[in-house]
């Protein structure tokens, strides 16, 4: 189950890449969008995989029950849109499910099938971020409810433990996000671009990379750095910041891309410059095209990718120096560019689509037999 | 095509330098112009006006080149008039007696960024009144973007 499958995201992603996956593997899966948004979805789905929707919510859509609902923390992103009707139809869903295994993605639907779900089925409930990294009421409303869950995803070992620790006797498994494929291109170890991803959010620290990469241009004005992405609220200061650092030689805003694979071949060493993450996708995704990466050792993610010195460098987190020296160094070292790129497409290999998927499947298989067990005695 | 292909743009301290390399162009000496030129106005009327208020379509300032590599500064202050021409267009041109004087237009042509007027994006530059920011257009040409400052 999904908020919304229209959308383009991480967590949109990943759910597809899973569901295609096992549905590959001879599994009946299908995906659940709460909340329908466009007539069709933008990322790309499996055919095998049908998507279905609880609540029309394109334009002129009449919502069902507007009154406030109860169930959902305020502080959980997107709160408002689940009022009592939606409520209502989503716990009606979820206590008449009759298939094996009911998959939920972030906190409002994770409560509301520990809360309803069918005691019949195998309940999932998989955290996209960090527990304490949740508003307090939010945080709460997990450490009194998802003990009811039959098991919790978490995607970093950080994450794991915090939710072990705060949920004794609940079962916690660490199931990192799987790349879409590993059929990409290589990156260019010879080019002399760094190139960096994300949304134009404060956390992502782009404004820590520009002051780095200041130091990097002044060391080796040959080199370019290149950030992809955009949205948000942060683009104009990042770009008077380029400006008032003289830096429009060097440092590039990009734009969005769809086909963000192609830009990263076209680079040689790729930064991880944000304040915090949920995992890190866009680390994972450099370093299964040979990138040299160099990433901050933020909160969390990086140090569960990246074993430092091996297959990519970590640095101190909000480290501005740090950073400039770690990029001059892979700028300066083109044979330990062409290491740590080889040992990250070989390390990038364990979070390929089949591997996380065979994982599920195993833990699926674990569980459900599990249940038939305790239902025969 | 021969052209001038830009490297790197700096508008700093009320000037603009441009570097870059000369593509399928001998330079036959070591010193080029750089032409600006601003297209003319559409209306007769508009023509006579804009001659007293805009001043002449032309502005030249001199060029060095070693090897295939070129430099040119200007003060972006030539450019300041009551009503400054909207945007120039960038050639640069042989000095030497008897190189033929094929003109090399300046611009962006040979990298794989696909919309260079929304990623080689520079600082305008303020003196005497007007307010110049070299841009790329369109066609990826490189032109000078002037009006009257606040």
């Amino acid at each position: 189950m999904l908020h919304c499958a229209e959308g383009i995201g991480g967590t949109i992603r990943t759910v597809f890449t899973q569901a295609g996956q096992l549905a590959a593997a001879g599994h009946d899966v299908e995906i659940m969008g709460v909340f329908r948004r466009r007539e069709r979805h933008q990322l790309p789905l499996s055919p095998d995989v049908p998507l279905h929707r609880l609540v029309d919510a394109r334009k002129g859509a009449v919502p069902p029950d507007p009154a406030p609902g109860s169930e959902i923390p305020a502080g959980e992103t997107g709160s408002a849109v689940y009022t009592r009707g939606t409520e209502r139809i989503v716990a009606d869903y979820m206590a008449s499910f009759d298939r094996d295994v009911l998959v939920t993605t972030r906190p409002a639907l994770n409560l509301l099938s520990a809360r309803y779900g069918s005691r019949a089925a195998v309940r999932v409930g998989q955290e996209h971020w960090n527990l304490h990294g949740h508003r307090p009421d939010v945080t709460a409303a997990i450490l009194a409810d998802y003990h009811r869950l039959d098991l919790v995803a978490a995607l970093t070992a950080h994450d794991a433990a915090a939710y072990t620790e705060a949920l004794p006797g609940t079962r916690i498994v660490l199931m990192p996000n799987p790349l879409p494929t590993l059929d990409v291109p290589r990156a260019d170890p010879d080019s002399r671009i760094v190139v960096a991803a994300g949304g134009f959010r404060r956390f992502k620290g782009f404004d820590l990379l520009i002051r780095s990469f200041e130091q990097v241009a002044l060391r080796h004005p040959g080199w370019r750095l290149r950030i992809y992405g955009g949205g948000y609220d942060q683009g104009p200061a990042l770009r008077r910041q380029i400006n008032k650092r003289h830096l429009y030689n060097h440092v590039h805003l990009m734009g969005q891309t769809t086909t963000l694979d192609r830009e990263y071949a076209k680079a040689s060493v790729f930064a991880l410059s944000s304040r915090a993450e949920g995992f890190g996708m866009v680390l994972l995704e450099a370093m299964s095209q040979g990138l040299a990466v160099a990433s901050f050792d933020c909160p969390h993610g990086p140090a569960d990718i990246v074993t430092h010195g091996r297959d990519g460098l970590l640095v101190p987190p909000r480290d501005v120096e740090a950073m400039a020296g770690t990029l001059c160094r892979l700028i300066e070292d083109r044979a330990l560019r062409v290491r740590l790129g080889d040992a990250a497409v070989e390390a990038a290999r364990a979070y390929g689509p089949g591997a996380i998927a065979r994982r599920w499947e195993g833990l699926f298989e674990e569980l459900l037999s599990e249940r038939r067990a305790t239902l025969r005695a | 095509m021969a052209h001038a292909e830009i490297e790197e743009v700096w508008p700093r301290e009320g000037r603009v330098r441009l570097d870059g390399s000369l593509i399928d162009a001998a330079p036959g000496g070591r010193l080029l112009e750089l032409r600006c030129t601003a297209p003319p106005s559409r209306s007769l009327l508009h023509r006579a006006a804009a001659r007293v208020l805009r001043g002449p379509r032309l502005r030249r300032f001199p060029a060095v080149v070693e090897g295939t590599l070129f430099s040119t500064t200007f003060p972006v202050s030539a450019f300041a008039r009551p009503r400054p021409w909207p945007e120039w267009e960038m050639y640069l041109v042989p000095l030497a007696a008897g190189s033929p004087a094929a003109e090399l237009r300046l611009g962006r042509h040979l990298d794989d960024v696909p919309k260079k007027a929304e990623v080689y994006v520079y600082p305008a530059q303020k003196a005497r009144g007007v307010r110049v920011k070299p841009v790329f257009t369109d066609g990826d040409h490189l032109a000078l973007r002037c009006r009257r400052a606040r």
